[in-house]
């Protein structure tokens, strides 16, 4: 089979979409963290020596 | 500084795709060429001719779609140029499970002729699977099946009823589709 008849060629332009064409994929949504800190930015409790 | 576009709405015209299985899943390709269609990627057009011309007949480059040569990515104006698509035999047909209608989007450069375009970006806009069985020299596989397979490519897909799977039938149920609205 050959290509689909168009027929003759008339004008050329351009098309710039302003939405995409295309559904592209989504990045994934981070995980939904409980409010707070997190374990490694907690604040560290100084540790208490005995003056000499 | 760039040109302005002359159009910011897609031209939107009709193909006929094959549908391939690839691994899992099934994939849309091209019926003329060997041509891949990936779900949530545009196609990008460029010039086969050059690669397919015999060594010393091949001339430069050029970017496509161009007006002088037969290159880009083809979209009929109406689906009966689309349709006849449907019948006839195709390089892929060892490959094939089966054959879709739809709406393609074209976009970038665009060379618009009697009855329909060549552009230099292409994505599905809507795909219509028809119902019926596929040509008996196709590995058939559930209409149904194909249908919710394609639905990875993120536009909508309808199953077409159709009396047989001929080009004739199945404009006439995009006919009726249409007037439902």
């Amino acid at each position: 089979v050959g290509t689909v008849e168009i027929g003759e060629p008339e004008r050329t332009y351009t098309v710039e979409p302003l939405e995409d064409p295309v559904p592209r994929e989504r990045p994934a949504e981070p995980a939904e963290r409980p409010a707070g800190p997190s374990p490694a930015e907690e604040p560290i409790e100084p540790e208490r020596v005995r003056a000499p | 500084v760039s040109a302005a576009p002359d159009y910011i709405e897609p031209i939107v015209g009709w193909r006929t795709w094959l549908v391939v299985r690839e691994g899992e899943g099934f994939r849309l390709r091209s019926v003329v060429y060997d041509t891949a269609w990936f779900p949530r990627h545009e196609l990008i057009a460029r010039c086969l001719h050059r690669a397919f011309s015999l060594p010393w007949r091949r001339r430069a480059g050029h970017v496509a779609p161009a007006r002088a040569c037969g290159c880009g990515i083809y979209a009929a104006r109406e689906p009966e140029e689309a349709a006849s698509y449907l019948e006839g035999r195709s390089w892929a047909d060892a490959l094939s499970v089966h054959r879709v209608i739809g709406t393609v989007s074209l976009w970038g450069r665009v060379v618009e002729c009697a009855r329909g375009w060549r552009g230099s970006h292409a994505y599905p806009k809507r795909i219509y699977v028809p119902a019926t069985r596929a040509p008996y020299w196709l590995r058939a596989e559930r209409a149904e099946e194909v249908a919710l397979a394609l639905t990875d490519y993120g536009v909508p897909v309808e199953l077409l009823e159709a009396d047989s799977c001929g080009p004739d039938e199945l404009v006439a149920a995009l006919d009726a589709v249409a007037a439902r609205g």
